[in-house]
């Protein structure tokens, strides 16, 4: 594709973000041309405008150059440039491209926005940008509103904006929100609202009468293009007029796990919000997609020969485990490998000393990963597999501990008879009751009549018999299971989609299950899992819940059809 | 043969009862041709070895050593630095060469100590002192709240420390017992101790029940006294009692439960009892704790003489000098130094009917009263004042007691070398 940097129209193109879609100002351009985005480097893949806003030809200035600016979907990486491209009609010329930087909205863009017309495009839903616009042009002539407010917390969460506060009769305002540089607008379908008695007191002291409780509101944006410092304000759109109730400047940027944690305070209370809500809302504020995963591998023991098995551990938040583990490596045998996998920079020089501290000891190969940021349990699995040297794979939580190496012999014994594409074990709790021995898939109407995972019998002494046979299973947890790295690679591993350990393990499972695989559950006495026991810490569970909530959702979608006919049974509670 | 003794401490930089058990046997060994070569080997700061090597001799001993090694995780016993603590140990090997190594105590070198000696081919006598390997609260079977704990479990333990979870301490009982499969022989130095190790998952019959032999210095001095004419210290009318109490005022000694014993009773009776305290460290203890003994110190003015710290090779005159000693602790015990040197200065014994105590405390002329009760105590020190009798120990068959331990401790060693008991290549040999 040709460049063209001194193509006139391509110089004069802006790009900015608009209420979370990238909006490129251009000059009229030709008959027979048009706007799009390159994504990819050379191997151009375009992207194609959802609509565009265009000045009448009245309303152009004479020394005005832009005279119209075209709307895309922000692409995911689009942080400080986008490539953008004019194609012409039956390919009478060649594309032409451009690099342009992403700037603030100048004044040549509000005019647009406030003047121009909307055009949607021909192909794609456009709805959401025309109705953004809409309260783009409403908000520049917004006038003031005495209203009781107040904004708790507004801040940053991975770029996109986060606020909660109240409102006085917060859902009859048509309440939306809008950065004053035009980069985010949270839509009043948007915003979430939540009964507050406080406020109302506060109100009927003051006033009297109130239509509704639900004063609180809480709203974040899908986009991410907000610094700290911007102001935001707070907008009522009602019967045809549109105020500003308030504005306000966003803090430093919070860590996510803190924004989770009051979103719950402030909206789960007693129920938990419907799936499309949980779809649409929470999952895109904890999306954070790291496009490449990069990680350091230290090798800090190797051997001659050739590991049987590779064991793949991923560590977060707690170092622990490391001294088990390694008490655990005494007693295994040497030809098994241990990838450890650190995926968290918080523990990762407790677990690099601990291990660093005690590698004249180690007897097996022993890689230590350490990830260059936090990508999340699946990933983690992922990138441990990527690393591990044998043909079989057992992946391990760190809170396994395995008392003799019986059961791990046994487990790659039936692995070899080709009877078995993965292995669970009966894991044990410290107690000796009953951890797991294999999930099923229940629907709960208190979660939203979902699909959860369940491990029957768990907490009850535990029958496993070490001489009985392997037991067919729907789904084994992923605390700990082995199987072929060839089937591991066929499935395409652990799905990423899931947030930080849930439900990727069933996932998994059921995508082996879907394609004809075979699960079993080894049974014995010697393994234990030390479920969620790690050192207490205060604070984390309700981040930790909405993190659950969001994966269920995920695992829903995917496999919700596939158990109803798989489960029937359980399908039939559908309706409740 | 030549043992290798390794303590936790050196008795004269640190003195304590482990230690100073761990000093007396390699005293009593140094006297056996057969043993004449063994070396002690104590832990001690590297501060207090003088200069910048992590090796000394106590005064220039050539088989008296003192070793710095790596702190050690107070929740798991392991070295914080497994490397250095192997090339340590491996050179104290090297350099004393042992037939045998008698880990006396594994605090403060880490429990990979008994992986380290194990792999350069050398067999293992271990004594336990206390509970420590399975209670985290000091190792005394005592709840945090203050209670007898009877049994170690996870999840008892994680309601006394509730920082670390059930499967944490499950985790730490673990590795703690898989690091001590390592060892060939177990030494309890009481039955009672020995019993909770077998009921946590030791083979009984790994576990030897062998006492701590006093220092020989200590036996001597007292078959001196025992040859020299019986001194009459006793007044025979019953008119009149002296106690003693030797030991740290702790509240796990049960000095409070004495004092209040004291109070409680009746006037006429308190005025013909006197308790002479031995012991120091009130100052270390919690300001609610010495405040509590200060005010019934001062209640009891007149009955309660303080002393202050004393010095151990003294023990068995000042004892002598009261007509019962009294061991009240509230903790189980395991074979109390006090009570030894008590016995074998022939003073009998008034003592907790708790674990190590009792168990110890087992002559006809010794009292018991029901652990941490100030009434039980109150009422067997008045049954005593009453009493027209004041048997004394027959220290003799004490001493041969003493030196007949050090004989089992030289027979276990030789049959740990013979793998006579040794099954040395398996690991949990003494672990079930």
């Amino acid at each position: 594709m040709a460049g063209l940097d001194d193509d006139e129209e391509l110089v004069a193109i802006r790009a900015s973000v608009v209420g979370g879609f990238l909006a490129v100002a251009t000059p009229s351009l030709p008959r027979g041309a048009s706007l799009s985005l390159v994504e990819g480097d050379e191997d151009a893949f375009f992207d194609d405008p959802i609509g565009k806003t265009v000045l009448p030809p009245d309303g152009r200035d004479e020394d005005q150059s832009l005279s119209e600016i075209v709307f895309f979907r922000l692409p995911n990486d689009a942080k400080a440039s986008v490539t953008v491209a004019i194609r012409y009609l039956g390919a009478r010329r060649e594309p032409r491209s451009r690099m342009v930087e992403i700037g603030p909205v100048d004044d040549a863009m509000v005019r647009i926005l406030g003047r121009g017309e909307f055009k949607a495009a021909d192909h794609g839903s456009s709805d959401a940008l025309s109705s953004c616009l809409q309260l783009i042009r409403a908000a520049s002539g917004a006038t003031p509103m005495q209203v009781g407010h107040d904004i708790d917390v507004a801040t940053i969460v991975d770029g996109r904006l986060y606020i909660d506060g109240w409102v006085e009769e917060a859902p009859l305002r048509g309440l939306f929100i809008l950065s004053a540089d035009y980069a985010t607008l949270i839509r009043p379908k948007d915003v979430l609202f939540k009964r507050r008695l406080d406020v109302s007191a506060l109100i009927e002291q003051r006033s009297g009468s109130l239509t509704t409780d639900n004063h609180g509101f809480c709203a974040a944006a899908f986009a991410r293009f907000e610094r700290a410092g911007q102001r935001v304000l707070v907008y009522s759109l009602s019967q045809g007029s549109c105020h500003v109730i308030c504005s306000c400047l966003l803090d430093r940027p919070a860590p996510i796990t803190a924004i989770l944690a009051r979103f719950w305070e402030v909206f789960a209370g007693t129920r938990l919000p419907n799936a499309a809500f949980g779809k649409d809302f929470i999952l895109p504020l904890l999306g954070v997609r790291h496009r490449s995963k990069t990680y350091t591998p230290i090798v800090l023991h190797s051997t001659s020969r050739r590991p049987r098995l590779s064991i793949i551990v991923p560590f977060y938040g707690e170092a622990f485990f490391v001294r088990s583990l390694l008490a655990m490596q005494q007693f295994m045998p040497d030809d098994f490998e241990w990838i450890f996998v650190c995926d968290d920079a918080r523990i990762a020089s407790t677990v690099g000393d601990l291990l660093r501290k005690r590698v004249a000891f180690l007897r097996c190969r022993t890689v230590l990963v350490l990830n260059h940021d936090n990508y999340g349990y699946a990933a983690a699995n992922n990138i441990g597999a990527m690393n591990a040297t044998a043909d079989t794979l057992l992946f391990m939580n760190s809170d396994i501990w395995i008392r003799s190496p019986a059961p791990i012999e046994d487990a790659l014994s039936e692995l070899n008879t080709r009877r078995w594409s993965l292995l669970g074990f009966h894991l044990a709790f410290e107690d000796g009751t009953m951890q797991h021995a294999g999930m099923r898939f229940v629907r709960d109407a208190d979660y939203g009549n979902l699909y959860l995972a369940e491990h029957p019998g768990k907490g009850l002494p535990s029958l496993a018999d070490e001489t009985g046979d392997v037991v067919p299973a729907l789904a084994v947890t992923g605390a700990l299971f082995m199987l072929r790295k060839s089937v591991y690679d066929e499935i395409g591993g652990f799905n990423e989609a899931f947030i930080k350990g849930d439900f990727e393990d069933a996932d998994l499972c059921l995508r082996l299950i879907s394609r004809g695989g075979r699960i079993g559950v080894l049974p014995n006495r010697a393994c234990f899992h030390l479920e969620r026991q790690s050192i207490r810490t205060i604070g984390s569970t309700t981040a930790r819940s909405v993190i659950t909530y969001c994966n269920c959702v995920t695992f829903n979608d995917l496999w919700a059809e596939f158990l109803d006919r798989r489960e029937p049974k359980h399908a039939g509670r559908q309706a409740v | 043969m030549r043992v290798l003794i390794i303590a936790h401490g050196h008795p004269a930089l640190s003195a304590g009862g482990g230690e100073r058990a761990a000093y007396s046997l390699f005293q009593h060994l140094k006297t056996k041709p057969e043993f004449a070569d063994t070396c002690f080997a104590a832990r001690a700061p590297h501060a207090l070895i003088g200069h910048d090597a992590l090796f000394g001799s106590f005064r220039g001993k050539r088989d008296e050593l003192l070793v710095s090694v790596p702190e050690v995780d107070h929740f798991t016993y392991q070295t914080a630095d497994l490397n250095k603590l192997s090339r340590i140990i491996n050179d104290l090997l090297d350099h004393v060469r042992p037939d045998v190594v008698h880990v006396h105590h594994f605090a403060f070198f880490g429990l990979e100590i008994f992986r380290i000696i194990k792999e350069a081919g050398i067999p293992i006598v271990f004594t336990v002192h206390e509970f420590l390997l399975m209670c985290h609260n000091n190792g005394q079977m005592v709840k945090t709240s203050g209670g007898l704990c009877h049994f170690s479990s996870p999840l008892e333990c994680s309601q006394c420390f509730p920082h670390w979870t059930p499967g944490l301490f499950f985790l730490r009982a673990e590795m703690i017992q898989y690091a001590l499969s390592y060892a060939d022989a177990l030494i309890a130095p009481s039955r009672f101790l020995g019993e909770r190790f077998a009921s946590w998952g030791f083979h009984q019959e790994s576990i030897n029940v062998i006492e701590n032999p006093l220092s020989p210095e200590m036996l001597e001095a007292a078959s001196a006294a025992r040859r020299a004419p019986e001194e009459q210290r006793r007044n025979g009318s019953g008119a009149y009692l002296s106690l003693g109490f030797f030991g740290q005022i702790h509240p796990y000694k049960g000095i409070d439960v004495l004092l209040e014993a004291l109070r409680v009773l009746p006037a006429e009776i308190r005025s013909r009892v006197t308790l002479g305290l031995h012991g120091a460290n009130l100052e270390l203890q919690t300001e609610i704790f010495q405040s509590r003994i200060r005010s019934l110190l001062a209640e009891l003015d007149g009955t309660v003489m303080s002393f202050g710290p004393y010095d151990n090779s003294q023990v068995v005159d000042l004892m002598k000098s009261y007509h019962r000693i009294v061991v009240p602790s509230i903790w189980w015990e395991n074979s109390p130094v006090v009570i030894q040197e008590s016995k074998l200065a022939g003073v009998p014994l008034l003592c907790s009917d708790l674990g190590g105590m009792a168990e110890k405390a087992d002559g006809p002329e010794d009292v018991r009263f029901l652990a941490r009760s100030p009434s039980s105590l109150a009422a067997a020190i008045t049954t005593l004042v009453t009493s027209p009798d004041r048997p004394t120990t027959d220290i003799g068959s004490l001493i041969a007691d003493h030196r007949s331990a050090v004989q089992e401790h030289m027979y276990l060693y030789r049959d740990v070398l013979d793998g006579y008991h040794a099954v040395a290549s398996s690991p949990r040999s003494i672990v079930g």
